[in-house]
């Protein structure tokens, strides 16, 4: 029997369109272990019993600025993650626009390089999540963030520093920003057991075109799968 | 407040013990105190806490003693708006993330008994005298994310550390004191340990 899921994001038009096809490639990544029971752009007024009825919730530059810490759905939505529930966060970390559900998570957006193509690595630590990933090209958006160093996380995917060559294939050349970090990795996906509940950060997939790489969707749908606690 | 909550230790080195803070916390606090020790702190559930106007946690090594489901009681308290003062060694809390998130602050370490200077700050500096208190410091840096509002500092060797420091926690507040309480340095901390008080009652900090 499938699990359920909640998808929400934000509809309009913006940096990241929903609706032009992303919305499909997510639910067809997530699809062999979850119905994606509700897909909608509005979560605010959702109580702690609402989030209950799903086994994941899915965010997908989900509209998160202007919520404070102290507001029911985040108090609700950090009961449902420490009492078990699953989250995932999709490309951009909008939880990091509160401070509570920026430590919880675990990261908050600090800058982003010109769309590029990257070379995502595995961390190799054996997680189950990382079963069959190969590392993989892709060209994408790749945010560098502020991480949460209290938390007991595990990295998924990172970048490494390419000793500060210019990207040749970006529309505009320019110096590798994460040379600042000399050869340490940038962590662009983690996982994370907090109190009963699961969460997975995963940056890559800033559009449809990313979402059908076939490694990201295979990468994808075994976070899906630990999030179900299938592996 | 009608009754707090003192996790501590008992079966530990004597300054780190919980007595001293059991016997002063009821006239400091003006309520009944219960005391939880380390044959209890792998017990909590968030059913038995939640009620307490007040937890203060101060084991002595919350890292053996201390349970997952613990943590996320406390986690759950602050969450639905309990108010929380660690203290000293309780800082210390091994790979209790849903505590450590909840002192928006990173330990560091702690250093050996020693007399100490703790100056107000911010709101407290017009209200508050020095404290001078022979105790244990901690060091910590502060969290990436959530702000505190500094309320004392002390100073070791070179370098200026926060003392006691508070904030909001969603629906909850929390207080850090970065000395250990013990028989011989709580009677100095009681400007600390209102200051705290108020915080969390009034979101004030008085003398």
């Amino acid at each position: 029997m499938k699990k359920k899921a909640f998808l929400c994001s934000s509809f309009g038009p913006g940096f990241h369109p929903f609706l032009t096809g992303t919305d499909k490639e997510i639910v067809s990544i997530f699809s062999n272990t979850y119905d994606f029971v509700k897909i909608t752009d509005s979560f605010k007024d959702m109580t702690l019993s609402d989030m209950k009825e799903y086994d994941c919730l899915m965010f997908y530059s989900a509209p998160f600025w202007g919520l404070k810490g102290d507001s029911d759905i985040v108090a609700n939505l950090l009961e449902y993650i420490v009492t078990g529930g699953s989250v995932i966060i999709l490309h951009i970390i909008s939880t990091g626009a509160i401070p509570e559900t920026a430590q919880v998570i675990g990261g908050a957006f600090r800058m982003h390089p010109p769309f590029n193509r990257y070379r995502l690595e595995p961390a190799g630590n054996g997680h189950p999540i990382l079963e069959g990933i190969e590392p993989f090209e892709l060209e994408d958006e790749m945010h560098q963030v502020y991480t949460e160093e209290v938390l007991n996380r595990t990295l998924l995917l990172t970048i490494k520093n390419d000793n500060g060559r210019p990207h040749e294939t970006g529309p505009v050349p320019h110096q590798d920003i994460y040379a600042k970090n000399s050869g340490n990795g940038v962590d662009l996906a983690w996982c994370n057991e907090f109190g009963e509940g699961r969460i997975v950060y995963a940056c890559p997939g800033h559009n449809a075109e990313d979402y059908r790489h076939p490694m990201l969707r295979k990468f994808l749908r075994n976070c899906g799968r630990w999030l179900a606690r299938e592996i | 407040m009608n009754k707090a909550l003192l996790i501590g230790s008992r079966n530990c080195v004597p300054y780190l013990s919980m007595d001293a803070a059991e016997k002063a916390l009821p006239g400091i606090l003006g309520c009944a105190v219960d005391a939880c020790d380390e044959t209890e702190h792998g017990n909590l559930n968030y059913g038995k806490i939640k009620d307490y106007g007040m937890i203060v946690f101060m084991p002595a090594s919350w890292r053996e003693t201390g349970s997952a489901a613990s943590a996320q009681a406390v986690f759950r308290y602050v969450l639905h708006g309990g108010n929380l003062l660690i203290a000293g060694n309780g800082l210390d809390m091994g790979n209790a993330q849903e505590l450590k998130v909840i002192t928006a602050c990173v330990h560091q370490g702690s250093s050996y008994y020693t007399e100490l200077d703790l100056e107000p700050a911010g709101r407290m500096a017009e209200s508050c005298d020095r404290i001078t208190v022979r105790t244990v410091p901690h060091f910590v840096k502060p969290d990436v994310f959530k702000q505190s509002e500094v309320f004392m500092t002390f100073r070791y060797g070179n370098a200026e550390y926060p003392a006691l420091f508070a904030h909001t926690w969603s629906k909850g507040k929390a207080a850090c004191l970065t000395v250990d309480l013990t028989t011989e340095s709580i009677g100095a901390l009681v400007p600390a340990i209102k200051a705290a008080v108020d915080f969390f009652e009034s979101g004030q900090v008085a003398k």
